[in-house]
């Protein structure tokens, strides 16, 4: 060891020996550093949860309003203006214009076939059905004031699913041009004993007919997935600088990424909705927004802080070297240790979906879409241009990119509910870092898709 | 990159710019850091909060002057400021008779010499280190050591002086520093030759 003669700069010697020393920071120094110098943008946060606040109260409204047992209040302003029952079937009164149903949910849509008889002037009442075999309806009942039945309400086409029988009872005017005219006797048997049952008289029951088939659909879902990534590039070998100092990279390392890289996948997770539109009975157009948490592991060893090349950067006309400390080697380090990279995206997919085979309860369905995404949040340990080291260097990270998503299903229509299951495909198009870091990552999921759609009425 | 182009890009609050910055200096700040700090946390600590000064006041920089002069002015100043805040510190610089440490050799790391230095340094009571790490080490005056620690300037002299004799000491106990041998045992080497 150098020995120093002890003499009158002492100072001096303990300048020198100072101005030697080193010691480096913790890599959560820069972090911390970096947080507070660029704080994370809440934009994104706070549009995410208005949005699906806003998706989650549009959606419960719709529930709310056809579930069985939900009752709408009826009542008959003009009794004169109702149409008579001794009419023929198919005639039209269209003097009904003060006749009004008044549900808790608002909704101008006609009705679309009707006729009353036994609904008195101005007295409030109540609108409830008689539920069938699973889930189907077929009838409707008026109660009175005190609960009294004071009308039947047949439908004419039998076991009618309860969606399609939602535009019947949450309308809030009867359309006019709308109402006509069932002769009792030809109902079914099956709902003039029904009636009977009730006690209601046949000749003031008001035959439903369903209303139009609905379009839109909402879409909720949940994914589990499995996340894994592609790395595509070649070691970068030259020497690199900094500060004044030339760092070689040795020949014996491996030149393609795939070689020098171990990783393994973890499980991550999708949620979202969908707005569809059925364009006919087979395809469907959907449009929606959606979270995926990604992350994978990848094996890497703790060693002493280095300088580590992470491509280069433009600054005007010149190329500058991105260099960045790194506290993790690929290979060749202390202790073994697992980096998790993990990614929370929020993406806006559009495609579309079709039915394959199928047209009763269960369908079998193909759908894709497209989906530019951002991401929130962006944890990510990269690989050294020369394959030596693992570090952090957010300035490389790419914000915004596309995914695709492909995936199969089998749709099972429980009547008011129909279930989507079935697995799914995503995979990123755009690598997950700029073009100045010459390693490409492309992301991908493969999962198991639940998924439950509502008719909007 | 170039210094110019990084200090273009911290004042534009650019991020590259602003690591390169970081990666450049901090090592060497942690070391004055840590020069100053009672752990290693705590110079870290320290550090943070400096950097985050210098970004955020890099505008003031003015391009006479060497930039790691001016990194190290501030993150001084900083560590400065984090010991005032202790109440331990206050009291430490205004004792005139600072008691005596015992040193041991096997206290002191065998490491590397810089490092050896910079941990004997660090045994040195707080109050003492701390003005011999302004006096010695980053060349501020007797009369700037008082204004800064708010002690009077004799105080920051006669403090001075028992951290020297108190680190001499320990260092040649260590055998980093070695006194110089008599002119007359060399004569006398010389001739028995």
């Amino acid at each position: 060891m150098e020995r120093n003669f002890y003499n009158e700069d002492f100072e001096g010697f303990l300048k020198d020996k100072a101005d030697q020393h080193r010691l480096y920071p913790s890599e959560k120094i820069w972090k911390n550093i970096h947080r507070q110098l660029h704080p994370r943008r809440e934009w994104p946060y706070i549009i995410g949860a208005l949005l699906l606040l806003l998706l989650g109260v549009a959606s419960k409204y719709y529930m709310d309003g056809d579930e069985p047992g939900n009752s709408a209040t009826v009542s008959a302003n003009n009794a004169n203006n109702i149409a008579s029952p001794n009419e023929p079937a198919g005639t039209t009164n269209s003097s009904a214009s003060d006749n009004s149903i008044t549900p808790g949910k608002k909704d101008n849509r006609p009705l679309s076939v009707i006729s009353s008889r036994g609904i008195n002037n101005n007295e409030p009442l109540s609108l409830s059905f008689a539920p069938g075999s699973r889930n189907e309806i077929s009838a409707l009942v008026i109660s009175g004031p005190a609960g009294q039945s004071t009308g039947l309400f047949a439908i004419e086409k039998r076991n009618i699913p309860f969606s399609d029988l939602i535009p019947l009872y949450s309308i809030k005017k009867i359309n006019a041009a709308d109402i006509s005219i069932s002769q009792p006797s030809s109902l079914p048997a099956e709902i003039n004993e029904m009636m009977q049952r009730q006690h209601a008289d046949p000749s003031s029951a008001i035959v439903l007919r369903p209303g139009k088939k609905e379009r839109i659909e909402w879409q909720f879902y949940f994914t589990p997935t499995v996340s894994y990534r592609t790395l595509n590039g070649k070691a970068t070998k030259a020497p690199y600088s900094y500060n004044g100092i030339v760092y070689s990279t040795s020949p014996g390392f491996p030149q393609n990424v795939d070689d020098a890289v171990t990783h393994k996948p973890s499980i991550g997770m999708e949620l979202g909705m969908a707005m569809l539109y059925n364009v006919n009975k087979k395809l469907r157009v959907k449009a929606g927004m959606q979270f995926n948490y990604s992350q994978y592991l990848i094996n890497a060893y703790n060693y002493v802080p280095e300088i580590a090349p992470y491509g280069s950067s433009r600054n005007g006309f010149r190329s500058d070297t991105i260099n960045v400390i790194s506290h993790y080697r690929n290979f060749n380090g202390f202790t073994q240790t697992w980096l998790r990279n993990e990614r929370l995206m929020i993406s806006l997919p559009v495609g579309a979906e079709w039915t394959v085979a199928g047209k009763g309860r269960v369908q079998f369905n193909v759908a894709a879409t497209i989906q530019p995404t951002y991401n929130l949040t962006n944890r990510a340990y990269l690989v050294s241009t020369n394959l030596k080291n693992y570090a952090e260097e957010p300035s490389l990270y790419r914000k915004w990119n596309v995914n695709s998503a492909l995936e199969t299903f089998l749709t099972i229509n429980t009547g008011t509910v129909k279930w989507s299951v079935g697995p799914q495909f995503r995979y990123q198009l755009l690598s997950s870092y700029k073009n100045n870091y010459p390693i490409k990552e492309y992301l991908f999921d493969a999962g198991f898709k639940v998924g439950v759609n509502k008719t909007l009425k | 990159m170039t210094e110019e182009a990084m200090l273009y890009g911290c004042l534009h609050n650019d991020a590259v710019s602003q690591q390169e910055l970081y990666n450049r200096f901090s090592p060497k700040m942690l070391s004055v850091c840590y020069r100053y700090a009672k752990s290693r946390e705590d110079a870290e600590d320290m550090l943070q909060e400096g950097f985050i000064k210098i970004f955020t006041q890099i505008h003031q920089f003015q391009s006479r002057g060497a930039l790691e002069g001016w990194v190290r002015k501030i993150v001084v100043h900083t560590c400065i400021n984090n010991l005032k805040k202790n109440k331990k510190f206050s009291e430490s610089v205004d004792i005139i008779h600072a008691t005596g440490i015992q040193v041991k050799e096997e206290n002191i790391p065998s490491i590397l010499q810089a490092k050896q230095v910079i941990e004997c340094i660090r045994m040195l009571p707080l109050g003492y280190r701390t003005v011999l790490n302004l006096y010695a080490i980053e060349g501020y005056s007797h009369k700037e050591i008082a204004a800064m620690l708010d002690i009077e300037e004799s105080t920051s002299r006669s403090q001075y002086t028992r951290a020297k004799a108190m680190l001499e000491d320990i260092l040649l106990k260590k055998n980093i520093l070695q006194k110089p041998r008599e002119r007359t045992e060399w004569m006398e080497a010389v001739k028995s030759n």
